[in-house]
């Protein structure tokens, strides 16, 4: 089998926020919350740890006087996404092709 | 849980992120229109002297300008339309659709243009062609993002 788990984007919430991320350009902190329905507390932790690891852009901008948050995917985490997509819809379909031979 | 079972968990969380994130991608129909009207004035600034299709030109990318930070402020996200799945050949096709409106005009073929009714025939057909793409591209994003949950 091809490709490997991407430690960074395993985790559960952090495939939510790829999830949402690959069908925007770019999405407010607010709304990515609601989308993947995790805490801001949770979501914040997320981020940083995808920013770290270079998949994603956060960009502060005002507006109404606050400043708001704006998340991006950069072009390793597009990539990064769609290798561990990849993966893991082999490792279903290999594991579906295997059931009849049991 | 096994790799396997996590695997499947995790495609099925990424499938209700997407289908939640299908309802929220949807905009009122006079923001599609409003894309099709861009197109048509810039089709009609391609008939006047070039200083004024300059400035009508720069009006429309400021229009666009402005829906984009409308969207923004209003639906929390911005959609080009060019990010992944087979919406992104319906936005290729609104834009090949203005370009060669915008080229029909330009290269003169229907001189003198404002004057023939078949200008405004091909106006009001652009218009009302980009307005559905527009509208297309929605329904087809969203049926995607709905579809992958299937």
């Amino acid at each position: 089998m091809k490709g490997n788990i991407d430690t960074v984007l395993h985790a559960p919430a952090r495939l939510q926020i790829a999830a949402v991320l690959a069908h925007v350009d770019e999405v407010e902190f607010a709304t990515l919350r609601d989308v993947t329905e995790v805490s801001d507390s949770v979501l914040s932790k997320h981020l940083s740890a995808l920013g770290e690891a270079g998949y994603i852009t956060l960009r502060k901008a005002p507006q109404d006087g606050r400043q708001r948050t704006w998340v991006s995917f950069t072009t390793t985490g597009v990539k990064a996404f769609k290798a561990h997509l990849a993966f893991l819809q082999e490792l279903v379909a290999s594991a579906e092709r295997a059931v009849p031979a049991e | 849980m096994s790799e396997i079972d996590e695997a499947r968990a995790a495609m099925a969380e990424i499938r209700a992120t997407e289908q939640r994130l299908s309802e929220r991608m949807q905009w009122p129909f006079w923001r599609h229109l409003a894309a099709g009207l861009g197109i048509g004035v810039l089709m009609i600034a391609a008939t006047f002297e070039s200083g004024q299709t300059v400035i009508v030109s720069f009006g429309v990318v400021l229009f666009a300008i402005y829906l984009k930070n409308r969207d923004k402020k209003r639906h929390g996200m911005f959609v080009s339309g060019l990010t992944k799945g087979r919406a992104r050949w319906i936005t290729f096709a609104v834009i090949a659709f203005g370009v060669a409106a915008c080229l029909y005009v330009n290269l003169g073929v229907a001189e003198p243009q404002r004057e023939q009714p078949v200008f405004w025939v091909l106006l009001t057909v652009t218009v009302a062609a980009t307005t559905a793409l527009s509208y297309l591209w929605q329904r087809v994003n969203q049926r995607e993002l709905q579809g992958n949950g299937q």
